[in-house]
């Protein structure tokens, strides 16, 4: 099935949430689960949202509390009449058992989907431990064994997401309280300059020493293309507009200080006046 | 963009000498057609005449001002509209701002109308990207595709992006440097504050204590301690 899936961070969010806080209250991994909502436009798939769902176990057997489910789908479809029930995810280990609870799921949805996030990797990768997989049936000689078979999917953000996951990753690394915005937009910086200037090297290194990127015209017209974005002539523009703006940045630093002084002064004058009294009294 | 070509690379293969150069016109002159570089490439021995290659060059790198400067045959209206759009693209890359005076005479365009016009063309074609300001008479520029570049220059913009690459890394550096710096005057004035807060809290003890004295000494309190002779 040739669909794209597209997974927004506020379902990234609920679920690193929802774990921390189980995780904080037992302190020992255990399994969580919820609920995948989001829209499906064409043949592309947008998982929006989720919400959690409280689970039994049953002699080890994993189960969703169904009702629930279902009377909370009615309500997000209530508030979201767009969206519809693409799935459901776990987090920790993906295991055999899963296919149990896809199936238990199917009354909602015939297609569903299966998100795990793999709490359990303790490797620091640039990669998401997150793995999305569909139900595949196979049927052989009259028996149908249903396979969890891994789908590809792209992380895709909207404005305003991008806005309130930025708040919060700022919120989460503020939190040693001695780090100003400065250094932390500083480092952003820093680390964005440096991914560019990675990506303008390889591009160098690769027109230097390869001939036929260099006989090839349409490659070449895109190096021009970038090579002309290159500002050579120092912006007077923004270069005065950054001095205004430093300048009056200082003023009010300068402004805020004289007021904090002449205050501390009032008070010093007060406090004296006070202690003088007492003495004469 | 470099599907319009196409169809005059397929025929360049087998054309030869006036075949190949009434094709250059034609490439030359379908409105749909911005690059050329393929094209020279293919013709190159097709045994076209010196002006017809000097032409197809001139669109596929010059400008108008270059094609002025050649003594070669009349433009069409189609051509013309053509060399003054690609001239655009060149004169935007090279600048952010362009003036409505200095393009009306680059494009040899009479009035502002026709060059506005010309602009929103361009911007259509997805040639350039950008804002016309018409208040201040001046086309501001956002992108501009790259053009085919001759062979020989592509030396000069190998060198522009490894100096810029060097001044991304002075940047960095210094951003760097801006920020150890930082964490230094932050740590300097934390000790500070630090040593401030001990200080006033002794200085605040201090008072306090010889203001419980003076109190004991002349106060009710002093004065009852004298009259039954205690603290002595």
């Amino acid at each position: 099935m040739a669909v794209n899936i597209s997974l927004h961070p506020l379902v990234l969010m609920n679920i690193s949430d929802q774990y921390t806080r189980s995780f904080a209250d037992c302190s020992e991994q255990t399994r969580n689960f919820g609920i995948l909502v989001g829209s499906i436009k064409d043949r592309s798939i947008h998982i929006q949202n989720s919400f959690e769902s409280p689970s039994f176990n049953n002699d080890g057997v994993i189960q969703l509390d169904l009702e629930f489910i279902e009377k909370r789908m009615s309500m997000v479809l209530e508030i979201f009449p767009n969206y519809e029930f693409l799935g459901w995810y776990s987090t920790g280990h993906y295991s055999l058992q899963d296919m149990e609870i896809q199936k238990s799921l199917i009354n909602f949805s015939e297609h569903l989907l299966y998100l795990n996030f793999n709490t359990t990797l303790t490797t620091s990768e640039e990669l998401l431990p997150v793995d999305i997989y569909e139900t595949h049936v196979i049927v052989s000689e009259n028996i149908t064994n249903h396979e969890f078979r891994k789908v590809a999917y792209s992380i895709e953000t909207t404005d305003a997401e991008r806005i309130s996951v930025d708040f919060v990753s700022r919120k989460s690394a503020g939190t040693g309280g001695d780090n100003s915005q400065y250094s932390s937009d500083l480092n952003n910086f820093l680390s964005a300059m440096r991914l560019f200037k990675k990506r303008l090297s390889l591009l160098l290194h690769l027109v230097k020493n390869n001939a036929k990127v260099r006989s090839s015209r349409k490659i070449m017209r895109k190096v021009h293309e970038i090579s002309n974005q290159i500002p050579v002539t120092p912006a007077y523009e923004i270069d005065r507009e950054l001095n205004r703006e430093i300048s009056e940045e200082l003023l009010v630093v300068l402004v805020s200080a004289m007021t904090k002084g002449s205050y501390h002064l009032s008070e010093l004058v007060e406090k004296f006046q006070m202690m003088n009294n007492e003495r004469f009294d | 963009m470099e599907a319009a070509l196409e169809q005059y690379l397929i025929l360049a293969k087998t054309a030869k000498g006036k075949a190949c150069e009434a094709l250059i016109c034609q490439a030359i002159s379908n409105p749909k057609t911005y690059v050329f570089g393929e094209l020279i490439d293919a013709v190159q021995d097709g045994g076209v005449s010196r002006e017809a290659l000097l032409t197809l060059e001139i669109f596929a790198y010059g400008t108008l001002s270059d094609y002025r400067a050649q003594k070669l045959p009349e433009l069409t209206p189609q051509q013309l509209k053509k060399i003054q759009m690609l001239t655009l693209v060149t004169l935007a890359s090279k600048e952010p701002v362009l003036s409505y005076k200095s393009l009306l005479g680059h494009l040899e365009i009479s009035s502002t109308r026709q060059l506005e016009d010309l602009i929103i063309d361009t911007i259509y074609e997805g040639l350039i990207k950008g804002k016309i300001d018409h208040k201040n008479s001046c086309l501001r520029v956002f992108e501009a595709i790259g053009r085919d570049l001759k062979p020989e220059n592509i030396p000069d913009i190998l060198t522009k992006i490894s100096d810029y690459i060097l001044t991304i890394e002075k940047l960095e550096k210094d951003l760097s440097r801006n920020l150890e710096e930082l964490n230094l005057q932050k740590s300097v004035a934390l000790t500070h504050k630090q040593q401030f807060d001990k200080e006033f809290t002794d200085q605040k003890e201090s008072v306090k204590a010889c203001v419980n004295q003076t109190k004991e000494n002349t106060g009710l309190i002093g004065k009852i301690k004298k009259q039954f002779n205690l603290g002595k």
